[in-house]
């Protein structure tokens, strides 16, 4: 039994050159995570940087995910990449930079990097999932270069809010991306558009594909991503629609729950909650391929 | 998927040897001193050159070249301050004279970045928002100030009260465009170049015309008083402190 116990100590510690690898990596990007967490538990940083704050949740699940994974990566045969050189200098390169913005992307970069080098495409496919949690929850400028783009999106959310309250009987006018009730005017701003929930919900949303294995049903996984932005989008008109009515009838003190206290907190942690429930209503009742029986002897 | 797999022997050590040797430097180079002072590269932001002037157009009316400054008043638009001035151009009776009126809102801190200035005053004013397109111009060099390249977006906005030949963009020292990504790459660029970053000012041209008007004859006029704004913002407040 020599043999198997040797191979599970192989299996399960670390050489001294991988300690020392990882030891450099968090010598390097510890204090950068640091600040990306203080940054999101204080909102201290900037509302691009708060975009990210799934990140939360999501380094540290791709941490877990990766420790996990230690013995299919050690069993991969050594092999390593040009593509990986060239991504670890380009993560110097920014590193190097000493630019915060450019810092963050650093990280993402010498990750995949360091999997090319080590073990090959195998190695970046097996820590993929991991890979792209992080880079997901990468704090950067996407965010402030999307948002001009996203003015249909508030057009529509504002819209369809008026629509509503019009059918409550409320006196509502829709003036492009505003509101106005009683005088009082609402402002479908980017960020109300709800692009940050629709990020954190897709983010979420990955995170329960791979948790319950729904990603080895490529149409399942399409649904269930579908599904969670139709909830993010519906859930942003609904919240629209009450915080133009809060403020429109006066009721400050609602308005600021809603928008800004722990009522926004409350309101997004029951719409990712609902996404479970989509995902095991869609375990049950979507087929994990789209199979259309057709027989092709049926006569016409 | 090209490039050949051939595990060699002792490549494994090797590479992982060159690894640490890379990341060590990297550690030694950028992270070592920053772990012995204690400044961290986002604990300080780079500093934006000139903000003191650009901050202080809320406060001193722009000169505006062959037009006297009338009337100035800082003003809250979506939550933000900003600068409103009337101009009467230079030699004209007070009564029939041409004027307009000069919206900025200028940075006033490093982590301010152009984001919706347009829609804010759109919605400000309630605009009816017609023949929208773009106006380009290059200001002239002159001793002072290099010749930049400006475009704008040019639009007719009708409120119940007035309507206007409105003319917009962000003016930064060495460019002006409508779009808020063209300054967050020229913003980019002087931080990898300069270390520091890109002052800017939102600037929006209202030139009263006719109830409802056709803007198009007008284009000649408000693009010679956007030239002169954005040549006033360069020689002035862009070179200051």
């Amino acid at each position: 039994m020599a043999l198997s116990t040797s191979s599970i100590k192989n299996r399960f510690s670390l050489s001294p050159l991988s300690i020392a690898l990882l030891g450099l990596l968090a010598a390097m990007y510890g204090p950068l995570l640091l600040h990306w967490v203080d940054g999101w538990l204080n909102k201290s940083i900037s509302i691009q940087h708060e975009y990210f704050s799934h990140g939360l949740i999501g380094i540290p699940f791709a941490a877990y995910i990766a420790w996990g994974l230690r013995p299919q990566w050690q069993a991969q045969p050594d092999q390593w990449r040009p593509t990986g050189m060239g991504l670890i200098a380009l993560a110097s390169a920014l590193y190097l930079s000493q630019l915060p913005d450019w810092m963050n992307i650093s990280l993402p970069l010498m990750l995949a990097g360091l999997c090319l080098t080590l073990k090959g495409w195998p190695g970046l496919k097996l820590m993929g999932f991991p890979l792209a949690l992080v880079a997901f929850a990468t704090p950067s400028q996407l965010p402030y270069l999307i948002e001009p783009y996203i003015l249909p999106l508030q057009h529509f959310i504002a819209s369809v809010a008026g629509f509503l309250l019009m059918q409550a009987g409320i006196d509502v006018t829709v003036d492009q991306i505003y509101l106005r009730v009683n005088d009082q005017m609402v402002e479908v701003a980017p960020h109300c558009a709800g692009l940050k929930m629709l990020f954190t919900s897709l983010y979420v949303a990955l995170m329960l594909i791979y948790w319950n294995d729904v990603w080895r049903s490529r149409f399942r996984t399409g649904v269930f991503l579908a599904a969670t932005v139709g909830v993010s989008v519906t859930g942003n008109i609904i919240r629209n629609a009450i915080l133009s009515y809060f403020h429109g009838t006066g009721n400050e003190a609602g308005f600021v729950w809603l928008h800004e206290s722990w009522g926004g907190d409350l309101y997004s942690a029951l719409m990712l909650l609902s996404l479970i429930f989509i995902l095991r209503l869609i375990q049950q009742y979507v087929p994990p391929r789209l199979a259309l029986n057709i027989k092709p002897d049926a006569s016409v | 998927m090209s490039d050949a797999t051939q595990p060699m022997p002792k490549q494994r050590s090797v590479v992982q040897w060159g690894l640490i040797i890379v990341l060590a430097a990297l550690v030694a180079m950028a992270a070592m001193p920053s772990y012995l002072s204690g400044q961290w590269p986002w604990s300080t932001e780079l500093p934006v050159p000139h903000i003191k002037a650009v901050r202080s157009l809320l406060e001193t009316p722009l000169e505006v070249d062959g037009w006297q400054s009338i009337y100035h008043q800082e003003v809250p638009i979506g939550g933000d301050r900003w600068s409103l001035t009337e101009y009467r151009r230079l030699g004209s009776s007070e009564t029939e004279g041409e004027s307009f009126a000069l919206l900025m809102r200028p940075q006033r801190s490093g982590d301010q970045q152009p984001e919706v200035e347009w829609v804010d005053l759109r919605g400000a004013h309630s605009w009816q928002v017609a023949d929208r397109h773009t106006v380009r111009f290059t200001t002239g060099a002159n001793g002072q100030a290099p010749s930049v390249s400006v475009t704008t977006r040019y639009f007719r906005g009708v409120s119940e009260r007035d309507t206007f030949a409105v003319m917009q963009w962000y003016a930064w020292p060495t460019r002006g465009h409508f779009a808020p990504g063209k300054w967050f790459w020229a913003d980019q660029l002087q931080q990898w170049r300069q270390r520091e970053r890109m002052p800017w000012v939102a600037v929006s041209v209202l030139f009263p015309i006719e109830p409802v008007g056709n803007i198009r004859p007008h284009t000649e006029t408000v693009t010679a008083i956007a030239e002169a704004v954005q040549q006033g913002l360069l020689t002035s407040t862009f070179r200051g402190e």
